[in-house]
C-alpha cells in the first residue's frame, strides 16, 4: 500500500516546491529584515556606547533552492544580502550564501506544505571592503550576521509555504459551516528520496499510518495523491448524511405514440374506447385521432456501497424507491354523441383516460452496477457509473408498447439523477491564499487497487503577468516602472508591458520610477 | 387515422350483467339500437338500467378485468417479443442490464429473461 495506511498521501517533487519558492520569492514572501546587535562588550563608556550598536538590514537576494538530501532533509541555499550600520552611520554591505536545513511540515489550517527553519549557517560571505576592515572586525561582523540569520530565518520567517494548497475542506452540495467541512489531522511528513518528499493526513478524525509504509509513486510528476479506500467510505459517509444535493426527485413527462407503436394493439384499443363509450350496445364508427401518455416518477436515492477492484473497477450496489404513475389517453372522433360518463371521458375533447395507474413505494434495486474512478473537473475523485442491472417490480399488465415506454423512462430518470458518488475533496485547489496566482493541476496517471487510488498530476501556475509586484513600460516614451497596483500600471497596453519581481532589477535594466508609486525612484 | 367501425358482435366480449336483458330486448327490437344513438343515457334508464355509482363501480371493475384478459390473449398470441409484459403477467420484476454512456444509456433485458 503507497499510502501507508493514511487517509491522504500527497506526495511532491523537489522541482515543484523550488518554482514555488521562486512565486514566493518574487511575491514578497522574504521581506527585508532589520534589527540591531548590541556588542556584547562589559564596561563601556556611556559616551561610547551607541557605537556598540550594530544595525543591520537583511533581504532574499535570489530565489532560494530546496534540495533533498539522501538523509532524508530539507536543505535550503539562500543567496542574502546584508548592510550593516556601525559607529552611527558608517555602512557595510555584504552578500552571504546560507545554507538553512528546514524541518517540513504539513500545516493544517492552510493544508500546505511549509518549511520550519532549525538551523542556518553561513557558507560564503562577499564584504563590499571599501574601508580595508581589520580581520577581526570582519570575523565579528560575522557573528553578527549569523546571529541576524538565525532569527531572520528561524523566527522572523518561521515556516515558508512551498506548495499549493494541497487539498480543500470543502466538499460539493454542502451546506454552509464549518460542521460541514472536512476535518483534517496532522499526519506526517517525510523526505522519501533525493527527489520527492510525502505529507500523510488523516480525514475527519481518523488517527492511523505508518510514515515507513509510504512509497513514491509520482513517477516523475510534479505530484501525487493517493487516497486510501477507507478514507473514500468515510468521505462518502460525510458527504450523504449532510449533503443539500437532492436525494429525491420528481421527474414528469409526456408522450405521444405513433400508429407504429401501437400496431399490434389498434383492435383492442378501438374494441376498448367503443365499449368504454356505448356499453358494447351499440355499433359506431369511431376514428383515433391521438393515443398519448402522461408519466412521472418520484424517485428516492439511498446511499450506494462501493467496493474499489483492480484495475480502476468500482464495484457498486443500492436502490432506489420510487413512486411512478401513468395515464394513457386515447382521443377521438366518433359519429355519434354517446358519451355518457360511467367511464373518465372528456366529452368536450372526445378524450377517454384508458389507463390511470399509479404504483408507490416500488424498490428499484441496483445490482451489479460497475463504475470507474476520475478526477473530475473540480479535481476531486469521483465514481462514474458505466454499467448496472436495474430491477424494476412494476405491476401494470398494460400493452408492452406502453410498459416499453414506461421503463425505459424511467430508467433514463434513474440514471440520469443518480446522486454523485464524492469519495474525496479536492485536490490541489486552484487558487493560492493572499495572492493574485492561480493554479492548474493536470492529471497524467490515475492508479486505483483494491485499497487506494493514486492520482499524479503536473501543475502549473500562471504566468508572472498574474502576481509579479512591478510592472514596467517598455515603451521608449514612458521606460518607468510601477507597483503592481499603480493605476498607471493598469494604463500600460499589454505589449509594451514587462514584469519584474525585484525593483532593483527594474531600476538595473534603465527603468525610473514611476513618480506617482515610486517617488524615492524617481529621477528624471 | 382510419375510420373502424365496431360492430356489438365484437364487443360482446365486455358483457356487462346489469345490460344483459338491455342486449336481448335490442335483438328483437333494432329501434331500440336506434334510441340508444340518440340518447343513451335516457333510453338506458327507460329501460330500466338504473346508473349510479355502484353501476359505474361494477362498470369499471369488470371492464378493467376484460381489458386484462385482453393484454395477456394478445401477449400469448404475439409470441416472444413483448418481454417486459411477459415478466409483468408472470408476477416478476422486469430486469434491464444497462450500459451509461454520455451520449445516451443503452439497455437491455436482462438475458435469460426473455424466454
Amino acid at each position: 500500500m503507497n499510502t501507508g495506511g493514511y487517509d491522504v498521501v500527497v506526495e511532491l517533487n523537489e522541482s515543484l516546491l523550488n518554482r514555488f519558492l521562486n512565486l514566493g520569492h518574487c511575491i514578497g514572501k522574504f521581506p527585508v529584515f532589520t534589527g540591531v546587535y548590541t556588542l556584547p562588550i562589559d564596561d563601556v563608556p556611556e559616551s561610547l556606547e551607541e557605537f556598540m550598536d550594530i544595525g543591520y538590514e537583511v533581504s532574499v537576494a535570489a530565489p532560494p533552492t530546496i534540495d533533498f538530501t539522501t538523509d532524508h532533509r530539507v536543505k535550503m541555499s539562500i543567496r542574502g544580502q546584508s548592510k550593516f550600520t556601525v559607529l552611527g552611520n558608517i555602512t557595510f554591505e555584504l552578500e552571504v550564501e546560507f545554507t538553512v536545513i528546514f524541518r517540513p511540515v504539513f500545516d493544517q489550517i492552510t493544508r500546505q506544505l511549509v518549511l520550519d527553519a532549525v538551523d542556518a549557517e553561513i557558507d560564503d560571505v562577499e564584504l563590499n571592503d571599501t574601508y580595508h576592515l581589520p580581520v577581526n572586525v570582519i570575523n565579528r561582523l560575522n557573528e553578527v550576521l549569523a546571529t541576524a540569520m538565525e532569527e531572520y530565518l528561524t523566527e522572523d520567517i518561521a515556516s515558508i509555504e512551498v506548495s499549493p494548497v494541497l487539498l480543500s475542506v470543502e466538499l460539493p452540495y454542502m451546506p454552509p459551516g464549518d460542521a460541514n467541512k472536512l476535518t483534517v489531522g496532522l499526519g506526517n511528513v517525510k523526505v522519501l528520496n533525493s527527489q520527492v518528499m510525502a505529507a500523510a493526513v488523516n480525514l475527519l478524525g481518523y488517527t492511523g499510518g505508518d510514515v515507513n509504509q509510504i512509497a513514491d509513486f509520482t513517477g516523475g510528476s510534479h505530484v501525487g495523491v493517493g487516497v486510501n479506500e477507507s478514507a473514500m467510505h468515510r468521505v462518502y459517509d460525510f458527504w450523504w448524511y449532510r449533503t443539500i444535493h437532492p436525494k429525491s426527485v420528481t421527474q414528469t413527462g409526456s408522450h405521444e405514440f405513433d400508429p407504429p407503436d401501437f400496431v399490434d394493439w389498434i383492435d383492442e384499443l378501438v374494441d376498448w374506447v367503443a365499449a368504454v363509450l356505448t356499453l358494447g350496445l351499440v355499433d359506431v364508427d369511431i376514428d383515433i385521432d391521438r393515443v398519448w401518455a402522461e408519466y412521472g416518477a418520484t424517485l428516492r436515492f439511498s446511499k450506494f456501497d462501493f467496493d474499489l477492484k483492480p484495475g480502476n473497477k468500482v464495484e457498486l450496489s443500492g436502490s432506489v424507491s420510487a413512486d411512478i404513475w401513468l395515464k394513457v389517453y386515447v382521443q377521438i372522433t366518433e359519429t355519434t354523441s354517446l358519451f355518457w360518463g360511467a367511464w373518465d371521458v372528456s366529452e368536450e375533447t372526445s378524450t377517454v383516460t384508458l389507463f390511470d395507474l399509479r404504483a408507490n413505494g416500488l424498490t428499484l434495486n441496483i445490482d451489479n452496477a460497475e463504475g470507474r474512478v476520475y478526477l473530475d473537473a473540480s479535481r476531486r475523485l469521483t465514481v462514474e457509473v458505466t454499467d448496472l442491472d436495474l430491477t424494476i417490480p412494476l405491476p401494470w399488465d398494460v400493452p408492452e408498447f406502453l410498459l416499453d415506454y414506461v421503463v425505459d423512462w424511467v430508467v433514463d430518470q434513474v440514471v440520469d439523477n443518480l446522486p454523485p458518488i464524492v469519495l474525496s475533496p479536492a485536490i490541489i485547489e486552484q487558487t493560492l491564499p493572499d495572492t493574485t496566482i492561480t493554479v492548474t493541476a493536470t492529471a497524467t496517471n490515475l492508479v486505483i487497487d483494491e485499497t487506494e487510488a493514486l492520482v499524479t498530476a503536473n501543475i502549473e501556475t500562471s504566468g508572472i503577468g498574474s502576481y509579479a509586484p512591478y510592472i514596467a513600460n517598455k515603451n521608449p516614451l514612458s521606460t518607468e516602472v510601477h507597483k503592481r497596483d499603480c493605476e498607471w500600471a493598469h494604463r500600460i497596453s499589454q505589449r509594451n508591458r514587462v514584469y519584474y519581481c525585484s525593483l532593483e532589477k527594474a531600476v538595473e535594466d534603465g527603468y525610473d520610477g514611476c513618480a506617482y508609486c515610486l517617488p524615492a525612484h524617481h529621477h528624471r | 387515422m382510419k375510420r373502424v367501425r365496431v360492430d356489438r358482435k365484437r364487443l360482446e366480449r365486455f358483457g356487462f350483467k346489469p345490460v344483459k336483458g338491455l342486449n336481448a330486448s335490442i335483438q328483437k327490437n333494432p329501434e331500440l339500437s336506434q334510441r340508444l344513438k340518440e340518447d343513451f343515457r335516457a333510453t338506458l334508464e327507460a329501460q330500466g338500467v338504473k346508473v349510479d355509482d355502484e353501476f359505474k363501480r361494477l362498470l369499471r371493475e369488470s371492464w378493467r378485468q376484460q381489458i386484462k384478459e385482453d393484454v395477456r390473449r394478445v401477449a400469448e398470441e404475439k409470441g416472444g417479443d413483448d418481454w417486459y409484459l411477459k415478466r409483468v403477467l408472470r408476477g416478476e420484476p422486469i430486469r434491464v442490464r444497462v450500459k451509461v454512456s454520455p451520449e445516451g444509456h443503452s439497455k437491455r433485458v436482462k438475458e435469460g429473461d426473455c424466454e
